[in-house]
């Protein structure tokens, strides 16, 4: 078997405009969508809610998740403990508290302290980013856990519980009071759904930081934009800074225009969508450094050909093999695409237009970008001497 | 078949064989009870499959606070200093400039971790304390009575600290198991709880990953007061010599020693040709180090100005049982000279004499000049390395120390492993930096997978459908070459797994579908031999003659695409952190094994078909 067995030598170039003018939409029509409506970040970048849950009866996970998708909860997870029947279950959601509601809860606090016997004064009033508990500190209290819970509950706010929890050293009068929110409402209409079929207690219901926050982005981001650096410098000295600039600018193609699909599609990204990523530059720096490699080989063997015949040539002979691999690697994801759930899939999805973005942008976005820089700043530098890779007669392959 | 293709079959085949001796253990169906029991190889599965434990820890945010006002008391005693012409320029004040300084203002701990006092001798300077000079401190007055100022620090300042504590300790973390392995792992804060999930059911990696996490690593290094009379004037219950009662303090009462403690003396060094006898407590007995420690803590008011008591582990006495601890008391000056941020890296190394291992510790620039210069002032005195409140050794300085290193020694007398384990702990958390705030240890719990059984299997059947598709198409296009790349593809699979075993990394979910990629993409390499041979042969060359000349013309390309990928997975390897890192290593893993099985073991099988069974007809061409 085997494809374009008629080995004939196909006019990429002729057509490039059209797909240039569809690259540079694709890209910037991505860019915007980055921004608005911006991508869906999933509980690794954003955090949520964790619930503890201790059922009564007899009850298995895989019920729990099914119930949890069915009131709208994907992508949760469900973990049991070591005790029989207590799950933690996380999922997106949290339940945020306006800053005003915080102000007016933080007064009637201060205000109800001089009247209440032991109450000592206001310190640090903090309420949780997910809306899940309050901290309060009452210097000089002599208040009781029960106490604390009663003067919050007093002042308006909706508190979970009969006590607080002190927290820190006992001189140091912090309290932490934990407040209705997501997690009850979760719990609530988990026990009263016929899935579960069971009673059950909630332990706990606390707002979960992300796993990865701020930081990991920075650092992928920072890590990619370095290889980037090293990678050009690589390219430079391998092939030569003609081709530099067309590999990068591919590699920046696949890598936004599979975060587009993701902001289109809705998918959530997730630390997986990061590796996605980063598999997608790999990927497309490691195929468009195989075309260039061919036109590297060609531009050495027929030095009075224009720098467009031989891409033609180059991308003509390489086909097949780019046929080939793009499809073996969209084959052995595939299966994850249609048969795996959740997370798996979307880095399935993720990888497939990665890998067809990158395959298609090493002819159509590396390619002719090398041609122009090429045609552009070093048709008139023929006087400079030649880098070793470079044809001589520059003038020429310009003409 | 000459000898240098033997030789590469034994090379193919002793990583095949290697490979499959790793994953034995965890193929249930080939291993048996005695191969799991001799070879400790296992693969880890991540939290998302097989669950593990559940480590929590409360980020003592009021202790962080209380560490804040220390170092604003520190900064606030050296702005004085300046004020009053004790002190010139930028470093730390020196032993003398404290015992002066001491003469015109006492600073203490206030009523609250986030208060202090300043009480000023002399009513003359109660107006050299300016609001400008304190805001500009980042400091509020909290009110002025005679010569005494109270000072807070800046609430807003408070609330910056309680809000970066917990993330800055969720970093430091992840730093520390960074270093450690590159097992996934998931930290995440609730308010200011820090829970760790690990993976696995190695108990004893829990308890390393316990240890590591729990220690906050706040490394010191304070000159010590071996002059100071104090300790036996507390003691005794009498005026400390030399020093003046600041005005309110509280009256010399004497503090017996209880039972287990013993005032000592040691001749000491106080500098050039000053020989002292130096006073310190030494505690035997059970319970030795925390009674040491009640006893400080009962006089510590009667410390004097700029000076601190620290314990430390002391030498056992002669016959003394093995078990029994010994702790002794170092009085130091209380200005830290050299503290962790200016260590650019820790290494263990072994002493050669001793055979011991100990820590070795490179400053920084800032750090190494710093320590120059502390050291050349500070010549035969002694200085003590103090980590996490505790001084690890007090060597005398002999000279000034210019290069810019120091080492900690270690464990006393337990035996080399654990004083190895001990070593590599302590240059993980080093590099890894100190924790904002001390942590709290919390209970350990278990938990299971958190991706359901069906989600699992889902995931592990698409794996081998979409290798299967591979397999079958690249055996439909190439025919028996297409089976060769089979194999490689095959043993490329088994080679990453044994190598992430080996390198004691998880295998995730996420990471399933990855390796499903990677034998997509590892069939790149073959494709693109396969297809140049084709070209060859093409062009009219014998089969012998296209596959050496196919094997090294898509060298280049193949080498290349390589290369680039290995600059990627080195810089995300240095650059990244947690799951980042974690990628770095599995794509690291992925370009050494698709060289290997791609490239070198293909050409094995290749040259014995065209060489040794001379095939006339190979790739569907003649």
């Amino acid at each position: 078997m085997e494809f374009n067995r008629s080995h004939r030598v196909y006019d990429f170039m002729a057509i490039r405009k059209y797909w240039i003018a569809f690259s540079i939409t694709l890209t910037i029509v991505s860019i915007i969508l980055l921004f608005k409506p911006g991508p869906k970040y999933g509980i690794d970048f954003l955090g949520g809610t964790e619930l503890t849950v201790q059922f009564d009866g007899n009850v298995d996970a895989g019920r729990v998740r099914a119930v949890l998708d069915r009131m709208g909860h994907e992508n949760s997870e469900v973990v049991p403990t070591q005790r029989p029947n207590e799950f933690i279950i996380r999922v997106e959601k949290s339940s945020p508290i306006t800053a005003a509601r915080r102000e007016q809860i933080r007064h009637a606090v201060a205000d109800r302290l001089p009247t209440t016997t032991g109450g000592g004064t206001l310190g640090d009033f903090r309420l949780s980013p997910g809306g899940d508990h309050l901290v309060v500190q009452l210097n000089d209290s002599t208040l009781t856990a029960q106490q604390v819970a009663e003067l919050v509950r007093g002042a308006g706010a909706n508190v979970r519980g009969d006590a607080a929890l002190q927290m820190g050293a006992l001189d140091d009068h912090r309290w932490q009071v934990p407040l209705v929110g997501i997690g009850d409402e979760i719990f609530r209409g988990l026990v009263a759904s016929d899935g579960v079929g069971a009673e059950g207690h909630l332990n706990a219901s606390v707002w979960v930081s992300p796993k990865a926050g701020a930081e990991l982005r920075y650092a992928a981001l920072r890590a990619v934009l370095y290889s980037i650096v090293f990678i050009m410098i690589y390219v430079a000295f391998r092939f030569d800074l003609r081709f530099a600039p067309g590999g990068i600018l591919a590699l920046v193609h696949d890598s936004v225009v599979t975060l587009g699909f993701f902001v289109v599609t809705r998918k959530e990204v997730t630390i997986s969508t990061v590796a996605a990523i980063l598999t997608v530059v790999g990927y497309s720096m490691n195929d468009t450094i195989i075309v260039y490699d061919r036109i590297r080989e060609n531009l050495a063997k027929k030095r009075n050909s224009r720098m467009l015949d031989i891409i033609n040539l180059s991308v003509s002979e390489m086909l097949s093999r780019t046929i080939l691999t793009s499809l073996t690697v969209v084959l052995s994801v595939s299966a994850f695409a249609f048969i795996g759930t959740g997370v798996i899939r979307d880095f399935a999805w993720a990888m497939i237009v990665g890998v067809l973005a990158g395959t298609y942008s090493s002819i159509y976005v590396a390619a002719p970008f090398t041609e122009w820089i090429d045609s552009r700043f070093f048709h008139d530098a023929s006087a400079a001497p030649a880098a070793p890779t470079t044809t001589p007669d520059a003038t020429a392959s310009g003409a | 078949m000459n000898r240098g293709w033997y030789w590469r079959l034994g090379t193919v085949l002793f990583v095949i064989v290697a490979a499959f001796v790793v994953l034995w253990p965890s193929i249930p169906k080939l291993s048996t009870p005695w191969v799991r029991a001799h070879i400790p190889f296992r693969l880890n599965e991540g939290l998302d499959i097989r669950g593990g434990a559940r480590l929590s820890y409360d980020v003592q945010i009021g202790q962080a606070i209380a560490d804040r006002r220390a170092r604003s008391m520190e900064d606030f005693r050296g702005q004085l200093a300046s004020d009053f012409g004790i002190h010139h320029g930028e470093g730390r004040l020196t032993p003398d400039e404290i015992t002066r300084l001491a003469e015109r203002v006492t600073v203490s701990a206030g009523s609250t971790n986030r208060e202090f006092t300043a009480r000023l001798r002399n009513a003359a300077d109660v107006a050299r304390v300016t609001d400008r000079m304190i805001t500009s401190r980042g400091l509020r007055r909290l009110g002025t009575s005679g010569t005494t100022i109270t000072l807070g620090l800046d609430p807003r300042e408070v609330t910056a600290l309680e809000d970066s504590a917990v993330q800055q300790a969720i970093q430091t973390i992840t730093n520390r198991i960074d270093e450690l392995a590159v097992k996934e792992t998931s930290i995440t804060a609730r308010g200011e709880t820090i829970v760790v999930e690990v993976p696995g059911q190695d108990q004893a990696y829990f308890q390393q990953i316990r240890d590591i996490i729990r220690r906050t690593a706040r490394l010191e290094f304070k000159i010590l007061d071996d002059e100071s009379p104090a300790l036996g004037a507390i003691i005794d219950g009498q005026a400390i010599p030399g020093v003046t009662a600041p005005e309110g303090a509280p009256a010399p009462t004497a503090h017996p020693l209880p039972a287990g403690i013993t005032r000592e003396s040691e001749p000491a060094k106080a500098g050039p040709g000053r020989n002292v006898m130096s006073t310190y407590l030494r505690s035997t007995g059970p319970n030795a180090r925390q009674q040491l420690q009640e006893y400080l803590d009962s006089i510590r008011a009667f410390i004097p100005e700029g000076r601190q008591v620290l314990i430390g582990k002391a030498d056992r006495a002669e016959g003394a049982a093995a078990t029994a601890e010994v702790w002794r008391t170092y009085t130091v000056y209380s200005v830290a000279q050299v503290d962790g941020s200016m260590i650019d890296d820790a290494r263990v190394s072994v002493d050669p004499q001793e055979n011991r291992p100990f820590v070795s510790l490179n400053f920084n620039r800032r750090g190494a000049e710093v320590f120059a210069r502390v050291t050349e002032e500070n010549i035969q005195k002694r200085f003590a390395i103090v980590l996490d409140d505790r001084v690890n050794s007090a060597p005398v300085i002999q000279q000034r120390i210019g290069g810019g290193s120091a080492r900690i020694t270690l464990g006393g007398d337990s035996d080399y492993r654990l004083v190895l384990r001990e070593a590599n702990d302590l240059v993980v958390v080093l590099r890894a930096g100190a924790l904002p705030a001390p942590l709290s240890e919390g209970k350990q719990d278990y938990v299971g997978p958190t991706l359901g059984n069906d989600t699992i299997r889902h995931a592990r059947n698409a794996m081998m459908v979409g290798i299967a598709l591979v397999l079958l198409f690249m055996a439909i296009y190439y025919g028996w070459a297409g089976w060769i790349a089979n194999g490689a593809v095959l043993v490329n699979l088994a080679l990453q797994l044994a190598t992430m075993v080996l390198f004691g990394a998880t295998i995730t979910l996420p990471g399933l579908a990855g390796l499903a990629l990677t034998v997509g993409m590892s069939v790149d390499n073959n494709v693109l031999i396969n297809e140049r041979i084709r070209e060859e042969l093409r062009a009219g060359k014998t089969l012998r003659a296209a596959v050496d000349a196919g094997y090294n013309h898509a060298f280049s390309a193949i080498f290349d695409g390589h290369v680039t990928t290995l600059i990627s997975g080195v810089v995300l390897l240095q650059y990244g952190t947690g799951p980042v890192k974690g990628f770095a290593v599995t794509l690291l893993i992925g370009v050494i094994a698709n060289l290997f099985t791609g490239v070198f073991a293909t050409r094995v099988v290749f040259d014995w078909l065209v060489r040794g069974l001379k095939v006339k007809s190979l790739l569907g061409a003649k």
